[in-house]
This record gives C-alpha cells, structure tokens and sequence, in this order.
C-alpha cells in the first residue's frame, strides 16, 4: 500500500472518529461492563461483590417476576409485530398508488412515527384511553359500551400494542421502497393471464416482498422485545403486572430495588433470548423468502 | 480532492473531535479558582442544590435561593428540581458516580441504604449550624444514621385524610367527624349507591398499601414487621384487613383501582379529584397544596385525622420529617454549603418566603417566623397539630423497604382486582414476605 492511499485511510478513520468513540464509550464498555456487573450483586451504594452464577440461577429457576414479564412480553411481541407490519403493508398498497398529492399522504402517515415512543404521546394515550376519555367519549356517542382500556387486566397490553401499530411509519416506507422495485411487467403478464387482482397480490406482490417482510419482522421484534416507554409512563406494568413488560422489569430491579447486578444479568438473559428468536427467523426464511436472484446474493 | 484540501479537511476534523471530548469532560475540573476547601469568604463559590416538588415548592425555593444572593453575593446556588417521579433514581445514580448536588433533598425510607456509604457530611456540632430549633427526638429518629447526624428534616409531615370540603358538603358527606374503617364504609357505599359515579376515596395501590399497614398496625398494636425481620401479624389479622377492603372496593368507596392507578404518583392529576367527583385522599400533609391548587377557585379543603379504628390498639399515625436535606461529602464549599443550609432551615426571612411548601417547617426558629408571616395554611396546621397529638409507631426501615412493597402491591392487586379472596391473598402475602425476608436477613 503506498504512503498516499494509507494517508487517506487515516483521514477516512479521522472522519468517523467520533462516532467511534462514542461507540467505545457509550454502546461498547456499557455492555462489557453490564456482563461483569451480571456477576456481582452491586446496589451502587457499596462496591460490587462477585456472586458468580447466582444471577442467573435465581433468574432461571426462582422469580416468578421474571416468568411474569417472560409472558406478557412474548404475547406483546406476537400481537404487536405481526399487526403492526399488516397494517404498514395495508397502508403501503393505497400509498403506493399513483395519484395527486401521494407525497403529502406518505408524509402524513409517517408523523407517528416521529412522534412515536415519546413521553407526551404516552401521556396523551392515557388520557385517550382511560374510563373517562376521549375514545370511551367517542364510543359511548355510538350507543356502545364503555372499556375500561387501561384499567382492565384482561385489556389493557392490548391498548399499548395499539401504541405500538400506531407507529408503523417506518416498516412502511420500506415496504413502499419495495413495492415500488416489483416490475410492473409481471403485473402486466398476471393480468393478460386473466389473474384476478388478489390472485396478483398473493402470487407476486407478497412474494417479491418476502426480502423486506424479514427486515422488517427482525427490526420490529428486536424492538418490541425492548419496550418501554408507553408501559413505563402508561400504566407502569398494572393493572395487576399485565404490561409487565421485560424492560420494566428490569427497570424495577435496576431502579426500584438498586439490585444492578441482578438487572445486568437480566439484560444478558434478554440479550440472549433475543438472539435466539433473530437466529430462529433466520434459519426459517429459507422456506418462506423469495429472492429474484434465488439467494445468491445473500 | 488535493492535497492540501485534504489536510484542512482533517484538521477540521480534529478540531470537532477535540470540541466533543472537551465537552465531555468539562465541569470535572472546572472551578479550579475555588478548589480550596471553600474558606474564603469573597471568593466567588457555586452551589448545587437538588429537590423534588410541585409548582409551590419549585417557585418558593427558587424566590429563597434569589433572596440569598443578598446575603451571600458571592455564592451562586444552582438549581436542580423536578417532579418526585425518577428522583431518587437520580440522586442515587448521582451518589453513587460522585456527582451529587452539593446540597440535596432526600426521602426517609432511602436514608438506610445511602448512608451505608459513608456520602454525606456530619451536621452535628458545626459552628455555623445551631440545632437547637429542632427537636432533638425528631433528628434522633430521623436525621442520624450509624450514630451520625447526616440530614435535617425540613418539615413536620403527618398522614391526615385531606378533604374536599365542598365537594363534601354538597354531598352530604360529613367533615366533622373522626373517622373509623365502618363510617369509611358505611358512607363511601351511601355516596356511591347515590350517584355511581361519585367516590368518597381516591386509592391507588399505594393508597391501599397505606390503608392496609394502618389498618394492621390498628388491630395488633405494633410493627406489622418487626426489627428482627418477623412478621407482626398473624393470618386472621391480614384475612380481617383484606375482608374489610375486598367489601369497600366491592361497595364502590374507593375509585376503582386501575382507574386511580393511572395517576400513581401524579394523584392532582386525577381528572376525578380536580372534578370534586371524588371526596377525600389519604395523604401527607406536605402534598395538601398540590392536592388543593388543582380544584376550581374557592374550594375549601380541611383535613382530618386519618382512619382509625374504635378499638385500635395503638395509633397509625405517621408524623416524619416531609424530607430530609444533607449535604454531601464530597462538596468542595461544605462552609458555604452549611451556611446556606442554616439560612435555608432557621432564617426568618427564609420561613416567610418558603412559608409551608415543605410542610409545617420542622426548626421552631422557622416555624415561629412562617406563622407570624402568615404563610402557613390552617389546614397543614390542622393536620400537622392532630398528627402530632396522636402521633403513632415510628415506622422502622424494613417496613418500608422497595421489596416489601412490592410483594404487598402484589397481594393487594390482586384482591382488589378480585383475582384473590381474601383468604389466599393473606396466605400469598405471608409466604412471600416470610421468603423475602430471610433473603433480606441473610444479605444484611
């Protein structure tokens, strides 16, 4: 390599060396230390001591809490991933038709996602959603019964999940990049075929857009396992621990009872689990992604 | 791109790198002009001081902290305030990076645990602090730790049932009378069964945690957790307690809990409350302003004795400081810092404009000084004078430790959401507390 290219290499490296650092400083020793900490018992008062396993012993065979926030998770991310790439999917198909204005609609629907996880909307969703709110309001004008969204231990993970679907904003322009990468020549030839509109949808559209639906799925399911601003703010894991989320769980170890030690060591049980889920989806996309250039490109 | 281009790109690059470090590390060596042990009467000395609280609160402590300029030109005190909600996470992540304010508001049941290390400055004997204002009893029981005076309460704070006079009024519901657990009953469920959607209590879980630890002290006439991490109860007691607020909760006397859940901590948020749809709240004294500020213009709001039972045994009665302020040991101006906490805690001047936003203060010095000024609500003195007559058992520290609670919010929920009767909440409620407990034991 001559003096000139490596002396633009280090230019180069000069350029990104603040993400760098602030990857080293704020992403890479929180975690290596989070994995230290995992087996110590540390309540930021005194120093930690090194337990060992014990953590994840305790974790794995004697808290129900943790089998509690295992559960509501789980059902939250299948409810809320799956519904809310169905609905970006579903709004995506009407963006993506070719009409006046479309740019100002697409803007519109990705506003949610903007405002999205944060605090205030969290607040404005409990005043939506509580007995006396606007959406019971709305409802009751229509001769319906009232629900109580949030208060209801049956309900109220649902009502937070319709949090998360409200935030579609970004599966869906990624599924409106890919829309618009399916040639129209294939729709063209479905059609000269006598192939109904649906019968195109689910042999072509759905197909070509396997590639996206992963990233998608992947991006939301990792996310929806980390929830917890609308749970934290909303409803703070009642009625009754049933938006017990993981997250806040770990919060309350964290925060609550200062067991750090024992919240790190949650954190890498999530990490994990995580893993685990992300290397499952993976594998399965063999059977059910279809890629033009048959994968080779993977 | 040329050579030269090249070179000013990366120095430009440099120069941004050096900008962001330097921003992260300013304030760790900052003050370098007044890193003496703070001794100097003129040098120019920044103080941080930390606290939670409502609007009151938050304006009056900032008119004192202006106040003070004129006493001390030299010393600049900078806020830090906010909401309770996050604030002891704050402050304990603060002690423990070692970035705490150098003066801060802190909350009794967190006392044990952060003065297990050794943060905060001994109060006790400084020349520029006189306790004598204080009662020595109260700084004993709540203001010394391992044997050192490490905090001052600020106020005398004492659990009342705060009430909607007006609201009561116009209801029918009574104000003059001493409250036991059947009256609660008998007129929540008149109230309710009237119009379904009035209340006479508002409860979230922590109200009902309140509830059931005074109705259980009531009938056994102690701890319900004693010193040597044994329970002080039996299972009829807990039974005769979940009975009685299974039967309230059904009978419509309290809120509904998921409800009232929704503004756990924020109770003055409770569209509820602010409406008058709902009667009384059990609460500290200290929070009687925020409660009261929310209500439309005229509303009277008296306060009452808390709920007692007609045979009690002991009193319930919760009288402790509203909060406590230290000051930290790693403060590089603890003369000035105490200074401020004197002034803060005995100055007349300083009790006039702080009036009663931390409660009744707790030094007589103050005390005398807010009630002459006028700045003393007769309702906080009603509730503070009525506390203190029948002041009850000092709660100890493991009857308020987090994982206590948190096995006890879990009986109560589930009670109260109906999941449980009684009976198997008492059942639930004495396995897990006996399991934490000797867990807590065996980590002391």
């Amino acid at each position: 390599m001559s003096l000139k290219k490596r002396n633009y290499q280090y230019v180069g490296l000069l350029y990104v060396l603040p993400w760098v650092v602030g990857l080293l400083v704020f992403q890479f020793y929180p975690f290596l230390s989070s994995f230290y900490y995992s087996f110590t018992d540390f309540n930021m008062v005194s120093a930690p001591t090194f337990v060992g396993l014990d953590n994840y012993k305790k974790i794995l065979t004697d808290d129900p809490g943790f089998l509690q926030a295992l559960k509501v998770t789980t059902i939250y991310v299948l409810m809320a991933v799956p519904v809310k790439l169905a609905f970006a999917l579903f709004i995506a198909l009407i963006l993506s038709a070719k009409l006046r204005g479309i740019n100002f609609f697409r803007t519109m629907y990705y506003l949610p996602s903007i405002l999205g996880g944060s605090v205030a909307i969290s607040v404005l969703w409990r005043f939506l959603f509580m007995k006396d709110g606007v959406v019971n309001g709305m409802t009751g004008a229509l001769g319906l019964p009232a629900v109580d969204w949030l208060g209801d231990p049956d309900i109220a993970l649902y009502t937070l999940g319709m949090l998360s679907v409200w935030q579609f904003g970004s599966s869906m322009v990624l599924f409106l990049a890919g829309l618009k990468q399916i040639p129209g020549d294939l729709y063209e030839a479905g059609a000269i075929d006598g192939a109904s509109k649906t019968r195109l949808f689910f042999t072509i559209t759905v197909p070509l857009l396997t590639p996206i639906v992963l990233f998608n799925l992947i991006m939301q399911m990792v996310n929806a396992f980390q929830e917890f601003t609308g749970a934290f703010v909303i409803t703070n894991g009642g009625p009754m621990k049933s938006t017990y989320l993981y997250a806040l769980k770990l919060y309350e170890e964290a925060f609550t009872f200062f067991k750090m030690g024992y919240a790190s060591a949650l954190s890498w049980v999530l990490f994990v689990i995580i893993m685990i889920v992300t290397a499952v989806i993976f594998k399965s996309s063999t059977y059910w992604v279809h890629y033009e250039d048959g994968g080779k490109g993977k | 791109m040329n050579k030269r281009n090249k070179w000013k790109s990366g120095i430009l690059a440099a120069t941004a790198m050096v900008v962001l470090l330097a921003g992260c590390s300013s304030g760790t060596n900052g003050n370098g002009n007044n890193s003496g042990n703070g001794d100097g009467g003129d040098k120019a000395v920044t103080l941080r001081f930390s606290w939670w609280g409502g609007q009151e609160r938050h304006e009056a402590t900032l008119a004192a902290i202006e106040a003070y300029k004129a006493i001390a030109p030299n010393v600049t005190i900078e806020a830090e305030y906010q909401g309770f909600d996050g604030y002891e996470q704050k402050v304990k992540t603060q002690l423990a990076g070692g970035t705490s304010a150098d003066i801060m508001q802190l909350d009794v049941p967190w006392m044990n645990e952060l003065s297990r290390s050794d943060s905060f400055l001994e109060l006790k004997d400084l020349p520029g602090l006189p306790l004598d204002g204080f009662d020595s009893a109260f700084l004993d029981n709540f203001g010394t730790y391992n044997d050192k005076l490490v905090a001052l309460p600020t106020g005398v704070n004492a659990y009342a049932l705060v009430i909607n006079k007006t609201a009561a009024d116009s209801l029918g519901v009574p104000t003059d009378i001493r409250w036991d657990w059947e009256r609660l009953y008998e007129e929540g469920k008149k109230l309710h069964e009237k119009d379904s959607s009035k209340f006479l209590l508002l409860a979230d879980h922590g109200h009902l945690m309140g509830d059931f630890t005074n109705m259980l002290k009531q009938r056994i006439g102690d701890q319900w957790i004693k010193d040597d991490y044994t329970l002080g109860f039996a299972k009829e007691d807990a039974v005769a307690v979940l009975t009685w607020m299974d039967k309230a909760i059904k009978a419509g006397v309290y809120q509904p809990l998921g409800e009232a859940d929704l503004f756990y901590g924020k109770t003055e948020q409770n569209p509820k409350w602010i409406n008058g749809d709902i009667v009384m709240i059990s609460s500290m004294s200290s929070t009687l302003l925020s409660l009261r500020n929310v209500l439309s213009e005229g509303t009277e709001v008296t306060t009452s004795l808390p709920a007692t039972a007609l045979d009690a045994k002991a009193s319930s009665v919760v009288v402790r400081p509203s909060q406590l302020i230290a000051i930290s040991k790693k403060s590089k101006h603890p003369e000035e810092a105490t200074a401020f906490l004197n002034w803060f805690m005995n100055d007349p001047e300083a009790a006039a404009i702080l009036g009663d936003v931390r409660s009744v203060p707790s030094s007589s010095k103050a005390q005398q000084a807010a009630v002459e000024a006028g700045k003393i609500d007769p309702a906080i003195t009603k509730a503070v004078e009525e506390g203190l007559a029948n002041a009850g058992i000092v709660e100890n520290s493991i009857s308020t430790n987090s994982e206590i609670s948190a096995i006890l919010q879990d009986t109560i929920e589930k009670v109260a959401y109906g999941r449980n009767t009684p009976e198997q909440g008492a059942d639930e409620l004495i396995e897990g507390l006996e399991k934490k407990l000797s867990e807590l034991q065996g980590r002391k």
